[in-house]
């Protein structure tokens, strides 16, 4: 009963039907200050990490997480696959390594289209345009596409030439590959048209590996190149492999996107800093407001603690709801956003068209606790100093 | 220990201000009243009769002296206890109403129960028994901006006494109010005071109260004496 009054107490001193104007408005500012604070933190971090993992996630799709290659650039084989597939066999987290031949062709479709594109041959079975592609090519799934190579050469009578292929072959499905760069330049196809297209039997351009759930492709990354060295550097081989995780590839613009993240997160941070200094003199005027009611509670047998404790609960609720609406409003305006509002981007310029929110669980909970926790540190100073006003003077404070 | 004494104060003195700069407004002030006594305090604006009440009443710590309550010296009890001895023995009436702006006269009533721990449905109980008592019921649900002087002060000796204190602490009770609201302000202490056989110290300018009141007392230039 006794803790239920303290905060019924706290409650109607920030908030209720007879509060005094100047209650109501420095409660009211108090309170958007601190949910826009939260709601600028948690709406820049779903935009900003919902940008990076569209950005991850579509690089990933597209690619195994794992890149084995030859430095150097030279091209590997069959046999440097079955070594790296055993090798891979001992590492747990890695469920299997598979060859790719990828070079650039140029392919042409309806008549009068032709276009420069990357035809990467995988395990893949049927043959995907990307869709971007397909737009300019002016073709669907269905349709015949011609498929140019100078990239073979053989060894004939008059001593090696080069040799064009053009294969002409059936697109059985057009994808969307999730980044702009694919979406208008990739062919996918089973590895043994790529290898005919390019002359190029037994021959790989690189590995890739993939990465069962749950584990770290940064990680098995370095124990496969690790393994690799060994066999190789170690057993005294000439050649060798390389593994890089593939994002790696793209590793300056994730720090460049974490740098910007977390120069954002500073010039927002100052915001809700502001906030909470804005809160810590709406506790204060409160307090003053409120200064002979304590006294008058005090002079009723309201014991010190009591006294100590409404000071702070007056900063935990209007912190508090300031966190929460903030993170409520920010959670809405995501959704609708999302939903309704797309944020379309320049695919050119960014490789993805639209701009994903994804609300920030672990930010917005980080950020929440945080509000509170200062909150209640900022409601310390009038708390201590109600705990040390005498009740005489406070009932004599006019 | 007279078990009639309800209080006895010995030797009070108080001052404000620093060390330099001090201002005595009690000097040795000595008072005992017992149970079912009605006593007035008299003086002139600034002599410190606020002051003497926040003493008395545990709420302002004298420089020197000794204060009792039913026996019990508050300034010698922690914090908790002595917020506890206020709680339940001394009842508070200002001489501006002092209720809390943001509760109904009502919550105002049950205030000091609930922080005694009581149940909201018996400090509810109480609360609407005072209020019939004092004839405000009909204002119980209303907030104290939106009643009459008289009747805020009402709901203000209701509230004082709803934990059946032993003694009624009342600075200036009839202070602020017109003389007709006055007389009937000082014609339900009274009352109230003898059909609980409890004790009020009354603060007042009023010479109607001063005059229907059992003991009078004096205050001037820190000095406390009894008679007119
Ligand atoms: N906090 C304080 N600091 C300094 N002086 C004070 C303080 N409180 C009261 N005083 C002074 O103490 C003296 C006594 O004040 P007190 O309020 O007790 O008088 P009072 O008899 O109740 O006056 P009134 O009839 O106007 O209510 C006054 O001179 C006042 O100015
Ligand atoms: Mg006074």
């Amino acid at each position: 009963m006794k803790q239920k009054l303290i905060w019924a107490l706290a409650r109607r001193h920030v908030w209720s039907d007879a509060n005094s104007t100047v209650v109501r408005i420095v409660s009211i500012l108090s309170v958007a200050g601190v949910a826009i604070g939260v709601a600028a933190l948690v709406i820049l971090q779903a935009f900003m990490g919902g940008f990076t993992e569209a950005i991850a996630s579509g690089l990933s799709t597209m690619n195994p997480p794992l890149h084995i290659y030859a430095p150097g650039g030279g091209n590997l084989n069959d046999f440097d696959l079955g070594v790296v597939q055993e090798i891979a066999e001992d590492i747990p987290g890695i469920t299997r390594v598979e060859g790719i031949l990828e070079k650039a062709a140029v392919v042409s479709g309806a008549a009068g289209t032709v276009s420069g594109a990357i035809v990467r041959g995988t395990n893949e079975a049927e043959l995907i345009i990307g869709i971007d592609l397909a737009r300019e090519l002016d073709i669907g799934a269905g349709d015949e596409i011609r498929i140019a190579s100078t990239a073979g050469a053989e060894i004939s009578g008059m001593g090696r030439v080069l040799v064009d292929t053009i294969a002409t072959l059936v697109v059985d499905s057009v994808g969307d590959f999730g980044i702009e760069e694919y979406n208008n330049s990739l062919v996918i196809l089973p590895l043994h048209i790529s290898r005919n297209i390019f002359r190029a039997q037994g021959e790989l351009s690189s590995l890739g590996g993939y990465v069962e759930r749950g584990f770290d492709p940064v990680v098995l990354s370095s124990m496969l190149d690790s393994a690799l060295n060994e066999e190789y550097v170690g057993g005294g081989w000439p050649v060798y492999m390389s593994c890089i995780p593939y994002l790696a590839f793209h590793g300056n613009l994730f720090k460049a996107l974490g740098l910007e993240r977390i120069a954002m997160t500073i010039v927002l941070a100052l915001i809700t800093v502001v906030a909470l200094l804005n809160l810590s003199s709406a506790l204060t005027m409160i307090a003053l407001e409120h200064r002979r009611d304590v006294g008058v509670m005090r002079a009723m047998g309201l014991a010190p603690s009591g006294v100590f404790s409404i000071s702070i609960i007056r900063g935990f609720l209007l912190g508090g709801s300031g966190a929460l609406v903030g993170l409520a409003f920010s959670w809405i305006s995501i959704f609708v956003v999302n939903r309704y509002f797309p944020i379309r981007l320049d695919g050119t310029v960014y490789w993805i068209d639209v701009l994903p929110g994804v609300f920030p669980v672990g930010t917005a909970l980080v950020v929440t606790l945080a509000t509170v926790l200062v909150c209640l540190i900022v409601s310390l100073f009038p708390a201590f100093s109600a705990l040390y006003r005498s009740p005489s003077e406070a009932l004599r404070y006019e | 220990m007279n078990k009639e004494l309800v209080l006895s104060a010995v030797d009070i003195h108080c001052s404000y201000g620093s060390a330099d700069a001090s201002i005595q407004v009690l000097r040795g002030a000595e008072i005992e009243i017992k149970a079912g006594e009605v006593v007035a305090v008299t003086g002139p604006s600034g002599s410190g009769k606020s002051t003497l009440l926040h003493a008395l009443g545990f709420l302002e710590r004298p420089d020197r002296g000794k204060i009792l309550i039913c026996g019990e010296d508050g300034w010698a009890l922690g914090g908790r206890k002595r917020a506890a001895l206020r709680n339940r023995k001394i009842g508070f009436v200002f001489q501006f109403h002092h209720l809390l702006e943001e509760f109904t006269l009502k919550e105002n009533v049950m205030m000091p129960s609930l922080i005694a721990g009581e149940s909201k449905e018996d400090a509810a109980k109480k609360a609407d028994e005072l209020l019939d008592r004092v004839g405000i019921i009909h204002r119980a649900s209303h907030f104290p901006s939106r009643v009459s002087g008289g009747e805020r002060q009402r709901a203000a000796i209701a509230r004082a006494i709803v934990m059946k204190p032993d003694i009624v602490l009342a600075d200036e009770p009839t202070g602020n109010l017109d003389s007709g609201t006055s007389t009937e302000v000082e014609k339900l202490i009274m009352e109230l005071a003898e059909d609980g056989n409890r004790s009020f110290l009354l603060a007042t300018h009023s010479n109607d109260l001063a005059s229907a009141v059992h003991r009078r007392f004096f205050l001037n230039s820190g000095i406390l004496t009894e008679g007119d």
